[in-house]
C-alpha cells in the first residue's frame, strides 16, 4: 500500500461520516450498538485448583489439577496425592498435559449445524439449539413409526468413557423413545470377547495387576502397555516386576516402547502368524515332557485322545494336531520358523522357559485378536496357560481376555425394550442388506433384523469414518442419503466422521462437566471429574441438550427424573457406597478427587477353581478347561475349529496377493493420541509425529529414505505418510499408529495417513470382529 | 498543545465543511482545520463502533435491505472523493451496489462470515488476537487476560463473558469505539488532561493489541472470503487502524503538517 492521503484529507473522513449520521437522525451514538455492558460482579483473579481426570477412550485414567482463573483453564498439573510405594500417584501422561491445546483450540466446534451440501462434503449451516433438538426429535418419531426401533443405531463411540457420558444417555433416551439396535462386542476386544470363554466359560480370566508382582516370568504377547498404559500405573508395576528378578519378554512384530523399556528380549512374529508359533511351543512341551500333566489331568478337556468328549472320531485332541496325527504335518519349531519368522531354537527357549520358569504369566495383548482369525491367538494362549499349569496362581496368568474387577462402580441406569443386536463391526452392511441378515452374519436376539438402519446417533465418537474398516466403502455407504437417512454427530472438532453429521453438535469437554471415571481393565480406583469451567461459545452437555429432546417426544421427566447433572453424579457415588459401605461419600469423593481401594492381597482368576475343584467347576458346559470345544465343533466350520489353530490368513504372509501387495501392515495404539482423540494436537505431533514405520531392507529395495513422503496403498485405497526407516520393525511388515483422521484429496488420496483407509472390511468367522491389522499394501515414494 | 486548547475552548460538536453548525452555547468559529480535528475525533467513534459491529455479528437481511444503517454508513463512507484511494473503498463500493440485491447477497455473506469466522472446523480467520500472538495459538491466553483487564479498567465486561474471549477482533473495535465516545465526552467537559491521557490510553492498545495483529487477521479474511463485502473490510480495516494510531499521536501542534502514511 504505497498510496498517500495527506493528513487534511484524511481527516475530512470525518466530515463526510459525521455529516452524514447527523443527516440520517442518529446524532451522537451510531446505532450499531456494543456487545460490551458494565461490569456486573467483579472476578477475584484468584486461582483456585479442581481436581478432575481424563476419560477419553485411554487405556489410563489419571489426576489432573485444573488451575482456574476468572473461568479460564491457565495451567495443568497432576497427582498431588502421596506417592506411596504400593499405591503410586495416577500421574497423568503428556496426553492429558495438553488439554488446553483441545480446550482452547480455535478450531473448536462452537454452534449447532445442520448440513446443506450433500452428505460428507462437509458443508453446513449455524442453527439454533431450538431447530437442532427439534429436528432430531422429530426424525427420532418419523423413523421409528416409518421402520420401527431396529431402523435407529447406537454407535460404537468412546470418545468419553466416563460414567456419565453422553453415549450412555442417549441409550436412556433412545430407549425411552421405543428402543434401537443393540449391538455386541466392540473394535477393541471382540475376537477375545467372544472366544475366552470357549476356553474358560467367562470372560474374567485377568488377576489384579499387583499379581505380576510375584511372577518370575513374563510374556506380553502383542501387549504393549507402555503406549496403551492399560490402567494407570501398569507399565510401574511391570517395571517393579523387572526389578524383583522376573524376566520379561516381548512378543511383538515391532519393537515397541514396552519393549524398549520394560523387556528382557524382544521376540519379532510376523503378523496373523501366532498360532503357528503357539503350536510349536505345545510341540516343544509335549516333545519334551513338559507340560504339566498333572493339571492337565485335573482340570482340562481335550488335551489328548483320552480326554475327549464321548461321540468324537479319534483324531480330534490337541495332541493329535500338534503332532500331526490328524492332518500329517507335525508342527515343530521348523514348521513353525517357516510361516512365523521366528528362529526354532527360539521357539524351543521360548517354550522351554514358560513351561519351566513358574510361575509365569503370558499377558495376551488385544492386537494378536484384530486379525482375520483373531479368535485363534486367544484359544491358543489360553490353552499354553492351562497346559503350563500358570491358571489360578498367583504370579500365573489365564490369558486370553484377561477382564478382572473385585469392585463394583455404579452405572446410569438405561433399559432397551428391542432385545435384536448385531456385532458392532457389522453396521455398515446392515445400512446396505440389513433385512437380509441372520444368525448366521451374527445377528441375534431374533432370527433376522426387520430392517435395514436408517438413523446413526453417533455422540463422541469417530468410528461412524476414521476407526472402522475400509473408509472408502463406509463413504460409499453413507454418502447415500436414501440407506442411512438421518445421522446425528455430536464432537468437539471436525473430526471426519463429523463431516457426514446431517444435525452437529458442538459438545463440552470434561473440565466442562462434572463425572466419574474407572481405567481399562479396571485399577481398583475411581475418579471424580470436576467441572472446571463453563463449555464456551455454544457448546452444551450431551445430558442438557437430550433432555431438550426428550422433553419434545413428551417424555423428560422419565428421561431426567428431575435430575440435574449433579444429581446424577451423586447418585452413582450414593449407588456405589450401596455395594461399598467404604466407599467416600460425594463431598468426600469431590474434594479428594480420587479413591484407590487397599486391598490386602492380589486378586488371581480362577483362584477356587484350581484349589477346590469339587465344588467350583468352571463355568463351561463341561465344567473343564477347554482345550477341546464341542460347541465349536459342533458349528462344524474349519475357520473356527475346536481346538485352537493355526489357519492361514488371507493378507497373511502366505497370500499369493503378496506378489502385488508385498508388505503386511498393522496399526498400533499411539502415545500421542487415544485413539483419534487429540490427533490434531499440535504439541503432541511434535513430540511423537504419525509416521510408517519400515525396515531399512524394505525401505532401500524401494529407494525409501527416512523421512520421505510415501504412498502406501492396496485395492481399497490409498495414503499418503512421513517414512520412518527403522530396525524397529521386522522386514517385510510396516506399521503406522490407528487414529489419524481421514483427509481425502480430490483424488481420493489420504493426506492424513488413517489407517483404515486400507483395512479390509471383512468380518472374523466366529466373533464377527474388526480384522483390522491384517492387510497387505504395496510401499512407494510419494 | 494549541489544537486541544482550541477544541476544548468550544462546545462544537458538529460541523461540516461548507460551515460550522453549532449545537450548544458557545460558538466559537474555528479554522476550517480545527473543525476537521472535531469532526474526526467525532467520526472515529462511529466508525470504530461500526466497524467493530460488522466484524462481531453475523449480519442478517434487515441489515443490508432497504435503508439500513450498514448501507448509509457505506454509503457515506464511500461516497466521499477524498476516499476513493483508500485501500478497500472499491470493494465496499461494488458491496454496496449488491446491497440492491438483498436477499441474495445476505446469503453470501452469512456463509462467508460462517467460513471466516463461525466454522465448523478450521477457520479461515479466527477472529481472536492470541490465536495470533500467543505461544500456543490458542484462545484464552495471555492476551485474551490483557484485553480482559483493559475493558474492566472502564467498567466493562463483554456480554457472553467466560463463553467467548475477549480479544475478539469486533470486541476490541468496540471498546474503541467506547473510549472514542469517552474522549468527546472529555471535550464537552472541558477535561484536557484527561482527555490527553485518554488519547494515549488509545494509542496504547492500538500499538499493543489491534496493531499487532490486524496485518495477519486482514490477511486472512481477504484470502478466505468471497465476497466484496469483507475483502473491503479487512483492507479498509488495516488502513484505519493505522492512520487512526498515526493521527491520534499527532494531536499536538507539532504535527499539524505531517502526512499521514497509507
Amino acid at each position: 500500500m504505497s498510496k498517500k492521503l495527506s493528513r487534511r484529507s484524511f481527516l475530512k473522513l470525518g466530515a463526510g461520516v459525521v455529516a452524514g449520521t447527523s443527516a440520517l437522525g442518529y446524532g451522537l451514538t451510531s446505532g450499531f450498538g456494543s456487545s460490551l455492558i458494565p461490569v456486573k460482579a467483579d472476578d477475584s483473579g484468584e486461582e483456585k485448583i479442581v481436581s478432575l481426570a481424563g476419560s477419553h477412550n485411554c487405556g489410563g485414567r489419571c489426576v489432573v489439577k485444573a488451575h482456574v482463573k476468572d473461568n479460564v483453564v491457565v495451567r495443568i498439573t497432576s497427582d498431588s496425592e502421596p506417592d506411596e510405594d504400593k499405591f503410586p500417584q495416577l500421574r497423568g501422561c503428556l496426553r492429558c498435559r495438553s488439554y488446553r491445546q483441545r480446550l482452547y483450540h480455535p478450531d473448536r466446534l462452537k454452534y449447532p449445524m445442520k448440513r446443506v451440501g450433500k452428505r460428507g462434503e462437509g458443508k453446513f449451516e449455524r442453527i439454533t439449539w431450538d431447530e437442532a433438538t427439534t429436528t432430531i426429535a422429530n426424525e427420532m418419531k418419523r423413523i421409528i413409526t416409518q421402520y420401527g426401533p431396529e431402523a435407529i443405531y447406537w454407535q460404537n463411540m468412546t470418545g468419553d468413557s466416563a460414567i456419565l457420558a453422553e453415549r450412555n444417555f442417549a441409550k436412556r433416551l433412545l430407549g425411552l423413545n421405543g428402543g434401537y439396535l443393540n449391538q455386541y462386542n466392540n473394535y477393541s476386544t471382540a475376537c477375545t470377547h467372544v472366544a475366552t470363554p470357549y476356553t474358560y466359560g467367562t470372560t474374567s480370566t485377568g488377576n489384579s495387576h499387583d499379581s505380576l508382582l510375584y511372577s518370575k516370568l513374563i510374556i506380553l504377547w502383542g501387549h504393549n502397555p507402555a503406549e496403551t498404559i492399560f490402567s494407570t500405573n501398569t507399565p510401574y508395576i511391570l517395571k517393579k516386576a523387572r526389578d524383583a528378578g522376573a524376566k520379561i519378554i516381548v512378543i511383538d512384530p515391532r519393537y515397541s516402547d514396552t519393549a524398549a523399556l520394560l523387556a528382557d528380549e524382544w521376540i519379532p512374529i510376523l503378523p496373523t502368524t501366532d498360532n503357528a508359533l503357539m503350536d510349536a511351543m505345545i510341540y516343544v512341551m509335549i516333545t519334551e515332557n513338559l507340560y504339566d500333566k498333572d493339571f492337565v489331568a485335573k482340570y482340562c478337556l481335550g488335551f489328548d485322545e483320552d480326554q475327549m468328549p464321548e461321540g468324537i472320531p479319534a483324531g480330534n485332541s490337541l495332541k493329535s494336531y500338534i503332532m500331526g496325527v490328524s492332518d500329517g504335518v507335525p508342527k515343530t519349531p521348523e514348521w513353525a520358523e517357516k510361516i512365523c519368522r521366528v528362529p526354532a531354537g527360539k521357539i524351543r527357549q521360548l517354550a522351554r522357559e514358560y513351561a519351566t520358569i513358574k510361575p509365569a504369566a503370558l499377558v495376551q495383548g488385544w492386537a494378536p485378536q484384530r486379525h482375520a482369525y483373531g479368535e485363534q491367538p486367544v484359544r491358543g494362549a489360553t490353552v499354553l496357560a492351562s497346559i503350563t499349569g500358570n491358571v489360578g496362581i498367583l504370579g500365573g496368568w489365564a490369558s486370553g481376555s484377561g477382564y478382572w474387577g473385585r469392585t463394583k462402580v455404579a452405572g446410569l441406569p438405561a433399559a432397551n425394550p428391542v432385545k435384536t443386536a448385531i456385532s458392532m463391526f457389522m453396521w455398515t452392511e446392515a445400512i446396505e442388506r440389513g433385512t437380509e441378515m441372520t444368525a448366521k452374519d451374527g445377528v441375534t436376539g431374533a432370527e433376522r433384523l426387520s430392517t435395514n438402519i436408517k438413523m446413526i446417533f453417533n455422540v463422541a465418537g469417530n468410528t461412524l469414518i476414521n476407526q472402522h474398516s475400509e473408509i472408502n466403502n463406509t463413504v460409499r455407504i453413507l454418502q447415500d442419503e436414501s440407506k442411512c437417512e438421518f445421522i446425528l454427530v455430536a464432537d468437539q472438532f471436525m473430526t471426519p466422521s463429523a463431516k457426514f453429521a446431517d444435525i452437529l453438535l458442538p459438545s463440552d469437554m470434561y473440565f466442562e462437566r462434572e463425572d466419574i471415571t474407572t481405567p481399562w481393565i479396571f485399577g481398583d480406583y475411581v475418579l471424580y471429574q470436576g467441572k472446571a469451567v463453563d463449555p464456551p461459545f455454544e457448546c452444551r452437555n450431551g445430558y442438557d441438550w437430550m433432555s431438550e429432546v426428550a422433553d419434545k417426544l413428551g417424555f423428560k421427566d422419565k428421561f431426567t427424573e428431575g435430575k440435574t447433572r449433579q444429581d446424577w453424579v451423586k447418585y452413582i457415588v450414593e449407588q456405589t457406597r450401596l455395594n461399598h459401605p467404604e466407599f467416600p461419600t460425594y463431598e468426600e469423593f469431590k474434594e479428594r478427587g480420587v479413591y484407590k481401594w487397599r486391598f490386602p492381597e492380589p486378586l488371581v482368576a480362577f483362584k477356587q477353581q484350581i484349589e477346590d475343584p469339587a465344588n467350583n467347576p468352571f463355568p463351561t458346559p463341561s465344567g473343564k478347561i477347554e482345550i477341546f470345544s464341542q460347541r465349536l465343533y459342533e458349528m462344524n466350520n474349519p475357520e473356527i475349529p475346536a481346538i485352537p489353530k493355526y489357519i492361514e490368513s488371507w493378507e497373511g504372509p502366505a497370500d499369493p496377493l503378496r506378489e502385488k501387495y508385498p508388505l503386511q501392515c498393522f496399526g498400533w495404539h499411539y502415545k500421542a493420541s487415544a485413539h483419534s482423540t487429540f490427533h490434531n494436537i499440535d504439541w503432541l505431533q511434535e513430540a511423537q509425529k504419525h509416521c510408517l514405520w519400515i525396515n531399512p531392507l524394505d525401505a532401500e529395495a524401494r529407494g525409501i529414505k527416512n523421512g520421505d513422503r510415501v504412498r502406501v496403498f492396496n485395492d481399497r485405497g490409498e495414503l499418503e505418510i512421513e517414512a520412518r526407516v527403522t530396525v524397529r520393525i521386522m522386514p517385510g511388515v510396516v506399521a503406522m499408529p490407528e487414529g489419524a483422521w481421514y483427509t481425502p484429496d480430490d483424488s481420493g488420496v489420504d493426506k492424513g495417513g488413517c489407517i483404515n483407509t486400507l483395512t479390509k472390511y471383512h468380518p472374523t468367522p466366529l466373533a464377527k470382529g474388526n480384522p483390522q491389522h491384517t492387510n497387505l499394501v504395496e510401499v512407494k515414494k510419494a | 498543545m494549541k489544537i486541544i486548547t482550541n477544541l476544548l475552548a468550544s462546545r462544537v460538536i458538529l460541523c461540516s465543511e461548507g460551515g460550522c453548525s453549532v449545537i450548544g452555547e458557545q460558538f466559537v468559529n474555528k479554522t476550517q482545520q480545527c473543525c476537521h480535528e472535531m469532526e474526526y475525533l467525532y467520526s472515529r467513534k462511529t466508525i470504530y463502533e461500526f466497524l467493530g459491529f460488522v466484524f462481531y455479528n453475523k449480519l442478517e437481511l434487515k441489515h443490508i435491505k432497504g435503508r439500513s444503517l450498514i448501507k448509509e454508513f457505506l454509503g457515506l463512507l464511500t461516497g466521499q472523493e477524498a476516499m476513493k484511494i483508500v485501500p478497500g473503498i472499491n470493494e465496499l463500493k461494488k458491496a454496496l451496489k449488491k446491497f440492491n440485491d438483498s436477499e441474495k447477497y445476505y446469503l453470501d455473506l452469512r456463509k462467508d462470515y460462517q467460513a471466516l469466522f463461525e466454522g465448523p472446523g478450521p477457520l479461515l480467520a479466527p477472529p481472536w488476537e492470541s490465536v495470533y500472538l500467543s505461544e500456543e495459538k490458542l484462545m484464552f491466553e495471555v492476551q485474551t487476560f490483557q484485553v480482559r483487564h483493559c475493558y474492566r479498567k472502564y467498567g466493562l465486561r463483554i456480554e457472553k463473558y467466560g463463553k467467548e474471549p475477549e480479544d475478539h477482533i469486533g470486541l476490541e473495535l468496540q471498546f474503541m469505539g467506547v473510549l472514542a465516545g469517552k474522549s468527546l465526552d472529555l471535550l464537552q467537559e472541558n477535561k484536557s488532561t484527561e482527555f490527553s491521557m485518554l488519547i494515549e490510553e488509545q494509542r496504547d492498545f492500538l500499538q499493543t493489541h489491534l496493531l499487532k495483529w490486524v496485518d495477519q487477521f486482514a490477511q486472512k479474511v481477504q484470502k478466505g472470503s468471497t465476497t466484496d463485502f469483507y475483502k473491503g473490510l479487512a483492507l479498509f480495516l488495516t488502513w484505519y487502524l493505522k492512520n487512526d494510531f498515526d493521527l491520534i499521536s499527532s494531536l499536538s501542534p507539532d504535527e499539524e503538517q505531517k502526512e499521514v502514511n497509507l
